[in-house]
């Protein structure tokens, strides 16, 4: 073979190991591309990953905080609707009492002396859950006071919010302190308020009972089961008066 | 023309009527110098830069016009030893101009010879050195001053290799084949040769060599209408020796 023509070999061999050389070159470079644009891609998708996470953890944080403010929020309505609720309760029962005058006109003023407290000083008493007992009358009057520390205390209660509830317990509480002519003043009070509650004729009529007025209190007794119906307390007591 | 006619275009020998004037203003230059009876010229360049090719050319052209001057042109100082002996010895009357090529070769009492000679009587010396050698001589002050012109030969730039190669052929009427290089054969030139007018007559030589046996044994393997790049890069390779390697 002459020189020149294994020359041409040689250029030719040299050529495509070149031509090799290069195309892996390509071929590497773009699999470190292809590798480096996954990679990237990843990372990026975990960075995305986190700050959704992130992002969800404080939605979740943030929707926790709205759910609670929300419950705060109907709690509060929920509230102050009863406060309006009772409000207009008691405007109602102010003009159900403007409406219909349940009480007879008694005069308990000139029938009874007032009982003075057992006790001298009324503040300072503290209250605790009792039931008391009445005997003579054969009924469980339960006059239960929660938390109240004196009955001037349960009127300065009463004069902001004169609710039915307030005067009742008023009374309650005259009558357990054997002030009859207050407990009736306070059950009149109460009646006022509301007047379909049995609660309110009960005191009152006890009181009138205990100041002996037992005809007024029967007659009482009769004008409640007359306006409202058959209530076996109103009944007991009013079958008690000899 | 064909190709085994054209290779001889480039063989590496100093045959001015081959010669491409690529620079003419340094020719003109250096003419110039000589009439206005400069002392000494310093042509120098890396090896193969075409030093020998300008000095000889100017010499030609001094010695083809009827002036009153006297020639003399040393190619090799060791060789012709003796021949530069009898230049100190010359007597005349006329101007004298000595062209010294290889003038690294010369021993540092030569050469301060020369100087004083160019110094006190009317002589024209003009050498010829690679460049690492002028670069000693100019270290030398004494010998710095007394040189009145430098000519640094510089390699081809790109645009000048098809100048080169075209001019060559296009002047011994090988037009055909002239017309054959691309642009793209200029860049592989360039790209090989760096510019070097000896290697790039080396390699042209070979390329034509080459292509001449292929067109001899396979005539359609060679284009007809171009030079195949990989003709002369089979050159550069069978230059460096890489068939053997």
């Amino acid at each position: 073979m002459h020189k020149y023509e294994e020359l041409e070999k040689l250029y030719y061999k040299r050529k495509y190991t070149k031509y090799f050389i290069v195309s892996m070159i390509v071929i590497f470079s773009i699999v470190c591309l292809f590798f480096i644009k996954s990679y990237d891609q990843n990372e990026k998708k975990i960075i995305k990953n986190d700050k959704v996470k992130t992002i969800q953890k404080t939605d979740n944080s943030e929707k926790k905080v709205k759910q609670t403010i929300k419950a705060t929020k109907k709690i509060e309505d929920n509230i102050t609707q009863k406060i309006v609720k009772k409000e207009i309760k008691s405007e109602n029962r102010v003009k159900k009492l403007v409406l219909y005058p349940i009480f007879p006109d008694i005069d308990t003023n000139n029938t009874a002396e007032e009982i003075k407290p057992k006790i001298k000083s009324q503040s300072k008493i503290q209250v605790e859950e009792k039931s008391i007992q009445k005997d003579d009358t054969k009924h469980s009057l339960k006059i239960v006071v929660k938390s109240v520390k004196t009955t001037t205390d349960l009127i300065h209660v009463f004069e902001k919010s004169p609710t039915y509830e307030n005067a009742i317990k008023i009374s309650k509480i005259y009558f357990e302190r054997k002030n009859y002519q207050k407990a009736v003043e306070w059950a009149k009070k109460a009646n006022k308020i509301d007047p379909e509650d049995y609660e309110s004729w009960y005191v009152f009529a006890k009181s009138l009972i205990k100041l002996e007025e037992k005809d007024k209190a029967k007659k009482v007794l009769i004008a409640y089961l007359k306006t409202y119906g058959p209530d076996k307390n109103i009944e007991e007591l009013l079958r008690s008066i000899k | 023309m064909d190709f085994k006619e054209a290779k001889e275009l480039f063989r590496d020998k100093i045959d001015t009527s081959l010669y491409v004037p690529l620079s003419q203003k340094t020719e003109i230059d250096l003419t110039y110098g000589i009439y206005e009876k400069e002392k000494m010229i310093l042509i120098f360049g890396e090896a193969g830069n075409g030093k020998s090719f300008l000095m000889k050319r100017i010499y030609e052209n001094l010695k083809s016009k009827n002036n009153d001057f006297k020639l003399y042109f040393i190619s090799n100082p060791f060789e012709e030893e003796t021949a530069l002996d009898e230049i100190f010895l010359l007597e005349s009357d006329n101007h004298r101009i000595v062209f010294i090529d290889e003038a690294q070769i010369l021993s540092e009492e030569k050469i301060e010879r020369l100087r004083m000679l160019a110094d006190n009587q009317s002589y024209t010396i003009i050498l010829a050195t690679h460049e690492t050698e002028a670069k000693k001589l100019f270290a030398k002050k004494h010998f710095k001053t007394r040189i009145n012109y430098f000519v640094n030969l510089q390699p081809l730039k790109l645009d000048k290799i098809g100048v080169f190669v075209n001019s060559k052929l296009v002047q011994n009427n090988a037009h055909n084949i002239a017309s054959l290089f691309k642009k793209s054969n200029y860049k592989l030139i360039y790209k090989l040769t760096k510019g070097n007018l000896r290697d790039i007559n080396r390699l042209m030589y070979k390329t034509f060599d080459i292509i001449d046996y292929f067109h001899n044994k396979y005539p359609n393997k060679v284009s007809s209408d171009k030079i195949d790049n990989k003709y002369i890069e089979m050159a550069y390779m069978d230059l460096k020796g890489m068939l053997n390697a």
